[in-house]
């Protein structure tokens, strides 16, 4: 054995090399985000951004980075339909989006869906262009394949939720899967994206993914991310977003499964009267790791941003949020809120929160604030005071706790398919609710 | 039905309770009195068995059999009830809920079978009645924005719900208006059957017009310092309880 597996390696990492990454017309950029990555390789905990997160499991994992083909058939996808018929499901298989496996039962819905080497998609590309320092994203745009742009048109408001399923495949090896996706909302569209992870693997997997939305003026979009992949499976999460004047963009990121889970969530609010609302929910045990980190750049004036993360801790398990808000000189009137709310079951069980303000305008109502305790034994003794057994009470007020989160989510089929997921996670024993 | 000798009870290494002696008998008020801080809540708490109340020395028995070990839990679905001096809010549960899991599970401890939707609706009908609530309270979080009042006959309300054997009041009359106070007094009075017994803390003379007890105590520094007639509580509220000091002291 190599003794100095600590100093990591992208030098023993025979699959994240130039020979490897995919041929096509986005070369140049590949090749440029490539050379970024292997510059400083995988972060280690001296890097700020990374510090409470230990990558080894990823480095140290050979995974396949080159798209693996997989053997799925329609039948085998049918289990991962979390919300519900009536939606456009846009399968991704190991990073790949396959048209076969996709579309509305109605075979219509009134979105375009184009290839990212498409002429369609070379403008977005461009503009959305982000942050590949970031050494993930540097990843993920030297490798993505198969990535697409959906591109809702102007006054568009579809009913119907786009669902995408993303599907990690590693039954035959260990697979990396880096999809992405670019999601643009035409002026004064209204829709609702969910993705939704699962992964499918014998062998460790990592699925680096990348959302990126430009929200046009008045658009209304929400984004429901659901996180629920086995212990194996690692999962590295990029979702970047322009919101322009007047549009609201809504994301609900509820991470269940998954052994090491960072999601790094940007969002710019670009143009005047923009509104971003960014709500999180995370319940762990075992030795999970969930890791979020949200910017909110306030960039122009009157604009709003909501934050509220919570954070139900099992076990071993470790909770990290990290939420920087920028308000820029120019930002005038802008209100910033965030809110970090914990419980820690066990004490074992370690959260950081870290809230990162940085304010330049003068005219600002800002606020932010972090708890993490113990369930509230107060009304603990309250449920037991009237009947209801311990373990039931505590399950209860853990459900509720998290609960609040999901029930904001526009779409009832995830919704109830989330809030079992919770109850099952917490095991809520007793029938609780309607 | 409870019989309390010689208790001793601390709270973070404090003795508040020092041979506390009492017994109720089925059917039986009990009303218990005493000046601000002499212990009465911690009674409470230590019948309904809250964890940071820690029992030294004495006995509860309740049947006959010690409720020291007990969890909470378990002695609700026992059937001793403890009406909050403050209720607790619960956002994101709503009362309806609530109840109908509490009242499930006392029902499931005695063998019943659960309530059903419709028959626990027509339950909290009924009883809703009793302490005349308004239907949407049920709909609403536990307590969570209740007004003082609201939130003490909310209490009452649950008490009705589950039916229990020993009820304990503490302070259920403050925070209520006139009329609320007469309401919620007659809906306990509902409730008197000659079986079930209640223990009411109270500050005042004016509920013990409404709900008439059998007995009445003074509770002074952790102990029963007199028992009396009902009579004794008109006697305090004109007096105060200086002269009871004054007898204790001597
Ligand atoms: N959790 C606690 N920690 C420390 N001291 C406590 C605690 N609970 C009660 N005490 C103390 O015990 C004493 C008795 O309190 P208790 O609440 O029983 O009084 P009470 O008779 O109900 O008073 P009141 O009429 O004001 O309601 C008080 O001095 C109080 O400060
Ligand atoms: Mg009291």
């Amino acid at each position: 054995m190599n003794s100095s597996v600590d100093t990591l390696s992208v030098t023993n990492e025979t699959s994240i090399a130039e020979e490897n990454i995919p041929v096509d017309g986005l070369q140049k950029l590949r090749l440029a985000a490539l050379n970024k990555f292997l510059k400083n390789g995988f972060p280690d905990s001296k890097h700020e951004e990374w510090k409470y997160l230990n990558l080894k499991p990823i480095s140290e994992t050979k995974y396949n980075h080159c798209m693996v083909a997989s053997p799925l058939k329609a039948s085998d996808l049918e289990q991962f339909y979390d919300a519900g018929s009536d939606t456009v499901n846009l399968t991704f298989i190991n990073g790949r989006y396959c048209s076969e496996f996709s579309g509305h039962q109605s075979h219509k819905h009134p979105f375009s869906i184009y290839s990212l080497e498409s002429k369609e998609a070379e403008l977005y590309l461009e503009t959305l262009r982000n942050s590949e320092d970031e050494p993930f994203h540097a990843l993920n745009t030297a490798f993505h394949q198969g990535g697409i742009m959906i591109h809702v048109p102007d006054n568009c408001r579809m009913p119907m939720a786009i669902h995408l399923l993303y599907v990690n495949d590693s039954q035959h090896e260990a697979v990396a899967a880096h999809p992405k996706c670019i999601v643009v909302a035409g002026k004064n569209s209204a829709f609702q994206v969910i993705a939704t992870y699962h992964s499918l693997n014998n062998f460790p997997s990592l699925t680096n993914t990348v959302t990126e939305f430009l929200i046009g003026e008045g658009a209304v979009v929400e984004f429901d991310i659901k996180q629920n992949e086995n212990s194996n499976a690692n999962h590295i999460n990029r979702v970047y977003a322009r919101v322009q004047r007047k549009a609201v963009f809504d994301i609900f990121t509820v991470t269940m499964g998954g052994a090491l889970v960072r999601n790094n969530l940007e969002i710019i609010l670009s143009e005047p009267n923009a509104c971003a609302h960014l709500n999180g929910l995370t319940v762990a045990d075992g030795y999970q790791v969930v890791d979020n980190h949200t910017v909110v750049d306030h960039a122009s004036p009157n604009c709003e941003s909501n934050q509220l993360y919570k954070n139900i801790l099992d076990d071993h398990s470790q909770g990290v949020f990290n939420g920087k808000i920028f308000v820029r000189k120019d930002a005038q009137k802008t209100n910033a809120f965030q809110s970090s709310k914990n419980v820690l079951l066990s004490n074992t069980a370690v959260m950081n929160a870290k809230p990162q303000l940085e304010i330049y305008a003068d005219d600002v109502k800002c606020s932010h604030g972090a708890t993490t305790g113990q369930l509230d034994e107060d009304a603990l003794f309250y449920f037991r005071s009237r009947g209801i057994g311990e373990r039931d009470a505590r399950a209860l007020l853990n459900y509720t706790f998290a609960s609040d989160v999901i029930e904001k989510i526009n779409n009832d089929a995830l919704k109830s398919n989330l809030l079992k997921l919770l109850s099952q996670k917490l095991n809520t024993a007793v029938e609780f609710g309607e | 039905m409870l019989n309390i000798k010689n208790l001793h009870a601390s709270v973070e290494g404090k003795e508040i309770l020092n041979g506390l002696n009492l017994q109720v008998n089925p059917g039986e008020v009990h009303a218990i009195m005493g000046p601000n801080g002499s212990g009465k809540s911690t009674l409470a708490s230590v019948l309904a068995g809250r964890e940071a109340y820690e029992v030294n020395e004495g006995e509860v028995l309740y049947h006959g059999e010690s409720l020291i070990e007990l969890s909470p839990e378990d002695r609700a679905r026992k059937g001793i009830f403890l009406a909050f001096q403050y209720p607790i809010e619960i956002p994101g549960v709503s009362n309806a809920n609530f109840l109908k899991t509490a009242v499930n599970e006392v029902r499931k401890s005695k063998g019943l079978e659960a309530l059903d939707s419709k028959d626990f609706l027509k339950l909290m009908k009924d009883k809703m009645q009793l302490v005349k609530m308004d239907k949407s309270m049920t709909q609403r979080s536990v307590n969570e924005g209740f007004s003082g009042g609201e939130k003490k006959r909310n209490e009452i309300f649950q008490m009705a719900m589950l039916e229990p054997e020993l009820c304990v009041l503490d302070e259920t009359d403050s925070g209520l208006d006139i009329d609320a106070l007469r309401i919620v007094s007659d809906g306990i009075n509902a409730l008197r059957d000659g079986k079930r017994s209640f223990i009411v803390i109270t500050h005042y003379q004016r509920l013990l017009d409404y709900i008439v007890p059998d007995f009445v105590h003074v509770l002074y520094k952790g102990k029963i310092v007199k028992s009396g007639p009902k009579e004794l509580a008109l006697e305090l509220e004109e007096k105060g309880y200086d002269w009871i000091k004054e007898e204790v002291e001597i």
